[in-house]
């Protein structure tokens, strides 16, 4: 295990009724790291994710970023501390125009006050520049897709492609710590998937750490140095993807037998 | 296409968000102004304009939380009432300073409304229209139940009127232009709210609530402080309708009034800026314009409100604006990017396939 891991999960597990969705999970992300989280639909990938950012309260186990625990926290607290995360069911701001869900993004770092704010004191002129910076870095990162004239649209007027496009401009805004990815190429065709995993290099070659849901598995492949692999809440089994999605138990949990 | 460079996207952001808006609102300005200096000191046309002027304050302030922040209140006439007999009754059981009473007035129904802030967070939609409403009821009996103090049923007469200096609030014409000076103050405070992360979590509280926490708004801290803005602006609408009236009773701060303030938003076009202004305008100039009807005015006016409610169904501004997207948007074609453009109900706001429910 190197020296520098960001994340760690020990013990994790959340029951719902009578339904274990997550049953003693334990892994841990290094920084820089890309690691999968995969499994059939309804394995527990999502609750996992949901957990991590504070949305669900875990039954028992432990979250920890950078050795802070994370558990018991807010989701507003828990992107505070540097974690940001894109949504499966694309959870975007209907009236609010690109640009705006990148500020958003961004809002992490504001600091001002709502006073300061009525009466544009420095403070927040200083939180505005610097949020304008991260949200146009971030949403350069898809100069052919979400073209600067289209920075004023509303997102109700984009593709779903686009959509989960937004999800990550808004995620990479907040410049996290650690990136949460639920299915970034869910809906997309070949071409557009291809160009996803050309995007996500960009991100790992500047030291972001990811922890990514997927189902295709040449995102999975191409990105993931390390997966973990859920069924009905349990590890069915961990290591280097290629290797990993060979073994007769796996092929056996997404095919069955 | 021609590509546009970052930057200028940039300058386009900040040159949309000033130059615009400021050539209306100067128009409306020099109106007022003009108005004010053409009438006489006392004269009808000048206490109705100023009674609309004190109507907006409220209603800009419930724009910022019913339109922006998406929490509904029918108890404004609550926060209008108490900052009125606040001032009513120092300023004449006491004998405070005028703007003494004017600050420890609309301090204390601000910080009353902060306190009802924190309990208010965990209420949503109706829940809140029922506590609000219920606040506003406990205010007006409250003060009918005053005894000598409120004054009962009569309620308080002849109010101090405010000075500055040698010059004294005492004739409608310069009450006018006390009202419309703060009320341009408050336009102003609202549209950099608005441009300010505040005002985009606000929105995106109301967009998204799932989306805006994981992004680091906490939901508790916007929705406490909308809710007492909101408060604070009709506190200064009640003095200055105070001020208007010489006269308050628990007759002025009924459910009626509150029910006013938000039909005025719906009219005007509630997420608006324009809106407050335009609705509470009409409902205002209306009301004038159907005095002839006598007996039959409310009818009159509830029937002009319903034709206006189904011709201009997102209020009259959203309306317009949303034709004028239309326009703008069909002529330009879009350019052909985007040929699979989806219906705004389809984006965020999944709440039935939230993934919380895995």
């Amino acid at each position: 295990m190197p020296s520098d891991v960001l994340l760690v999960v020990e013990g994790l597990r959340k029951c719902f009724g009578g339904v274990t969705a997550v049953a003693g999970l334990n892994f841990s992300v290094a920084e820089g790291q890309t690691f999968g989280l995969i499994g059939p639909n309804g394995s527990g990938k999502t609750t996992t994710i949901n957990i991590i950012m504070g949305q669900i309260a875990p039954d028992r186990g432990s979250v920890r970023l950078a050795g802070r625990n994370l558990v018991g926290l807010r989701p507003d607290q828990v992107c505070r501390e540097g974690v940001a995360r894109t949504f499966q069911n694309l959870e975007l701001f209907p009236t609010l125009d690109l640009f705006d869900h990148a500020l958003l993004g961004a809002h992490r770092h504001t600091r001002s006050s709502l006073a300061e704010g009525l009466f544009r004191m420095p403070r927040l002129r200083r939180d505005e520049r610097d949020s304008r910076r991260r949200a146009v870095e971030a949403l350069q990162r898809f100069p052919e897709r979400l073209t600067p004239d289209r920075w004023h649209d509303k997102a109700a007027t984009l593709s779903y492609a686009n959509r989960r496009r937004l999800e990550i401009v808004r995620a990479m805004a907040s410049e996290p710590r650690l990136l949460l990815l639920d299915e970034p190429t869910a809906g997309m065709n070949p071409h557009e998937r291809l160009e996803m995993i050309g995007h996500l290099r960009d991100l790992q070659k500047e030291g972001v750490s990811m922890l990514i849901i997927e189902h295709a598995m040449e995102v999975v492949r191409a990105l993931c140095s390390e997966v973990v692999v859920m069924d009905h809440g349990e590890v069915i089994g961990q290591g280097e993807p290629g290797e990993v999605v060979e073994r007769p138990e796996i092929v056996e949990a997404y095919l069955g037998k | 296409m021609i590509s546009v460079e970052p930057h200028r996207a940039l300058r386009r952001v900040l040159l949309r968000s000033t130059m615009f808006r400021w050539i209306p609102a100067l128009l409306v300005g020099a109106g007022i102004f003009s108005f004010a200096f053409s009438q006489p000191a006392n004269s009808y046309w000048a206490y109705i304009v100023c009674l609309a002027g004190v109507y907006l304050l409220v209603v800009l302030g419930f724009n910022v939380l019913y339109g922006m922040s998406g929490q509904i209140s029918l108890g404004q006439a609550g926060f209008f009432g108490l900052s009125a007999y606040g001032y009513a009754v120092l300023t004449t059981a006491y004998s405070w300073y005028p703007w003494l009473a004017v600050i420890a007035s609309v301090a204390a129904t601000t910080t009353i409304a902060f306190l009802i802030g924190l309990v208010a967070v965990r209420l949503v939609h109706h829940l809140l229209a029922f506590l609000t409403i219920g606040f506003a009821e406990t205010v007006r009996i409250l003060m009918l139940n005053g005894g000598p103090v409120t004054g009962g049923f009569t309620g308080i007469g002849a109010i101090p009127p405010l000075t500055i200096g040698s010059w004294v609030f005492d004739t409608y014409v310069k009450l006018l232009l006390l009202t419309w000076f703060t009320v341009g103050i408050v336009a102003l405070l609202v549209r950099s709210l608005r441009e300010s992360p505040w005002g985009r979590s606000f929105v995106a509280v109301r967009d998204n609530e799932t989306a805006a926490q994981a992004f680091g708004v906490s939901i508790r801290k916007v929705r406490a402080r909308a809710f007492t803005l909101s408060a604070l602006f009709a506190a200064v609408g009640g003095i200055l309708f105070l001020q208007l009236l010489a006269y308050i009773s628990p007759d002025s701060i009924t459910v009626g009034l509150s029910t006013q303030f938000l039909i005025m938003l719906l009219i005007g076009g509630v997420a608006t800026g324009w809106g407050p202004l335009v609705g509470t305008g009409l409902i205002v100039g209306l009301t004038q314009l159907l005095q002839p009807f006598g007996a039959y005015q409310g009818l009159v006016l509830g029937i002009v409100l319903v034709a206006t409610v189904m011709l201009f169904s997102n209020g009259i501004v959203g309306s317009l604006l949303a034709l004028w997207l239309r326009i703008r948007g069909g002529s330009e074609e879009r350019s052909g990017r985007g040929a699979t453009l989806v219906k705004s109900s389809t984006v965020g706001n999944s709440k039935e396939g939230d993934d919380n429910a895995q």
